[in-house]
């Protein structure tokens, strides 16, 4: 099924944080964790993921480093800082909102506090 | 097969071409270059009757547009700060040489450069420790001392001449055969450190309140011991030989024609 | 060899690039301090040697009055608040220490106080020897300088010595500046013959001040009336050098 662009684009770096949650990851190993965790609702693309993996090293939310993959080659990894779980926290408490806010919207307003 | 290899190169090299400090481009293009290679052992894994080259076709174009991948990389990857650390590095070379060059141009480098490296941790023990030149107020360790101390002073006084201050510490009045002499720590900070030089010492001269003046270039009038020195300063013990006994002070100047008036108070003796 | 730098390089904490660039700039901070300091801060230019030297003397801030020469041999007229000084810088042949790439010494340091007169000990563009006058009474606007030179204070082994009259009387003269100054400019002889002037400004070339010869200064108003008429000598090298 595809998305709504604007639907993923908006939580792709929770998305990506959170897999890096469990443990490090590379990047060809994320898009297929995450194709496997949303029993493949989810297919990041790549032009996607590699920009938005920079991005946060760059803003130090990620740090990387090379390692002998499973596969026997060496891989870039990526690790959480803890400015990252920071943020991973933040966009999960803001996800939590939204998620809640949506549906009071669809259930017709039954948790309404006032009455129009 | 050669095609199909430069699929991949051609997609590899758009993807980075935006990035253009070359070091990070190689490695942006190691970590696709290893994720296309995943990608292809993959489908062959699953489509076992693929080819090699299907199989590699198939990876590319999954991969996306190249162009817009190499735009979103270029927008992160700016190469200002990659050209820094070029040109910080050849800084460093260039003059780790000219120190190699350079430095066995004075004789005897190892001293001088262990006085080079000394000096500095040298004058911040001196300041900690506010050391000057005590050792002739107190008679301490000079192999020719023979004489009484009368008095101890603490002058204290400050003046500023030139790009310099000068200042005027302890004294202490000795009494050495049959004459009096006065020693005044005196101590001149410049403002530039490049400027300071021992040169100056000579040219102090003292009078006192009776109208006897202490020319420099008279015997007698100086200083004596050692000139300490650090990054900017210089201190010594200054010394006026046969000061009258009834002087009650003494005013220390410098060359003529300018204005230097220290003057100290030889009545205010320290207990 | 190589390859164990490498291995021990990798063993350090690796930094980002923003504090590699930092280090690398520190660095050579660092050694450029240590090499300037190791060869005494040279200076670039005569001039700068020379108000170093003023520096070092705490004979700052002054101004520069006149310069004479240019290249190898310089000499400055500077006036500061009660002082006026003349010095020189030379340009060492030997580079063997960096520090005294320019010999620079003061020669004369006078309070300003009453009448001076002093001579540059290098020769102006029109190779005169330029003497300087300061501190004359109100109304005098021009003047006339006479200075008797003689070959005592010369290299008598310079193959011209012998030739050269063993003393002369030099005449030169100026009008009042703006800044209060007179610069007489005694002139050498035209090139055929051989000049006392010469041979002095030649032998002096290096290390000397000009030496104490007697001078007549007669000073006239704007009328051209004699206001004054002063006779004394020249004064005495001070050798002051820089001393590390």
């Amino acid at each position: 099924m595809k998305f709504d662009k604007g639907l993923i684009a908006g939580s792709s770096t929770m998305l990506v944080l959170s897999l890096l949650e469990r443990g490090d990851m590379y990047g060809y190993q994320m898009i297929e964790e995450l194709a496997r965790r949303s029993n493949d609702a989810f297919q990041m693309k790549e032009g996607t993921l590699y920009p938005l993996l920079h991005a946060l090293e760059k803003d130090k939310y990620l740090t990387s480093y090379q390692q002998e993959a499973p596969t026997g080659r060496q891989r870039k990894y990526y690790r959480l800082t803890r400015k990252g779980k920071t943020l991973l926290d933040e966009k999960k408490a803001e996800w939590a909102k939204f998620h809640h806010g949506v549906n009071d919207v669809l259930s017709g307003g039954a948790n309404a506090l006032s009455f129009s | 097969m050669n095609d199909k290899k430069r699929s991949i190169w051609s997609w590899l090299d758009l993807a980075t071409a935006g990035i253009r400090f070359k070091p990070d481009r190689e490695a942006v293009r190691q970590e696709l270059t290893d994720h296309l290679e995943d990608k292809i052992a993959d489908f062959q894994r699953i489509f076992p009757d693929m080819t090699r080259a299907e199989a590699q076709d198939r990876a590319v174009s999954e991969m996306g547009d190249p162009m817009e991948v190499g735009r979103e990389l270029a927008r992160i990857h700016k190469p200002w700060l990659g050209y820094l650390w070029r040109v910080s590095r050849i800084l460093v070379q260039v003059m780790v040489c000219v120190a190699i060059v350079g430095v066995p141009f004075r004789s005897n480098p190892v001293e001088n450069l262990r006085s080079a490296l000394w000096t500095p941790v040298q004058d911040a023990w001196e300041r900690w420790e506010n050391r000057a030149v005590s050792d002739v107020l107190y008679g301490d360790g000079q192999p020719d001392w023979d004489g009484e101390r009368i008095a101890l002073y603490s002058f204290g006084e400050k003046a500023r001449l030139g790009h310099c201050t000068i200042s005027v510490g302890r004294g202490a009045l000795w009494q050495e055969g049959d004459g009096t002499s006065l020693y005044v720590e005196l101590r001149l900070d410049y403002d530039r450190p490049w400027e300071a030089g021992k040169g100056v010492l000579f040219y102090f001269w003292a009078e006192d309140d009776l109208g006897n003046r202490y020319d420099y270039d008279r015997p007698g009038v100086g200083y004596r011991g050692e000139i300490l020195e650090g990054i900017g300063w210089l201190a010594v013990n200054y010394r006026v030989d046969d000061v009258s006994p009834e002087a009650e002070w003494l005013k220390l100047h410098y060359m003529p024609g300018t204005d230097l008036d220290l003057t100290l108070d030889l009545t205010e003796v320290r207990p | 060899m190589k390859t164990v730098w490498k291995n021990l390089w990798a063993k350090l904490p690796q930094l980002p690039r923003r504090w590699k660039v930092v280090r690398n700039l520190a660095a050579v901070l660092l050694l450029s301090a240590l090499c300037l300091r190791l060869w005494g801060w040279p200076s670039l230019t005569p001039y700068g040697a020379f108000r170093r030297l003023e520096g070092e003397y705490l004979l700052t801030p002054s101004e520069l009055v006149l310069r004479t020469g240019s290249g190898k041999y310089q000499a400055f007229l500077t006036e500061g608040e009660n002082w006026v000084s003349v010095g020189r810088a030379s340009q060492m042949s030997s580079y063997d220490d960096f520090r005294y790439k320019y010999d620079v010494r003061l020669h004369h340091v006078l309070p300003k106080a009453g009448l001076i007169v002093v001579a540059l000990p290098v020769a102006a563009e029109d190779h005169a020897m330029v003497v300087a006058v300061k501190g004359v009474p109100k109304g005098a606007v021009s003047g006339e300088l006479e200075v008797e030179m003689n070959k005592d204070g010369m290299w008598p082994e310079s193959h011209a010595f012998h030739q050269l009259k063993s003393a002369e009387t030099f005449t030169a003269r100026a009008e009042k500046e703006e800044n209060g100054w007179f610069f007489f400019h005694l002139e050498q002889h035209p090139l055929e013959e051989y000049c006392l002037l010469e041979g002095i400004l030649n032998s002096m070339s290096v290390w000397g001040a000009v030496p104490e010869f007697p001078y007549r200064l007669t000073l006239l108003d704007e009328a051209g009336n004699e206001v004054e008429r002063v006779e004394g000598t020249l004064p005495p090298d001070q050798r002051i050098q820089g001393w590390r």
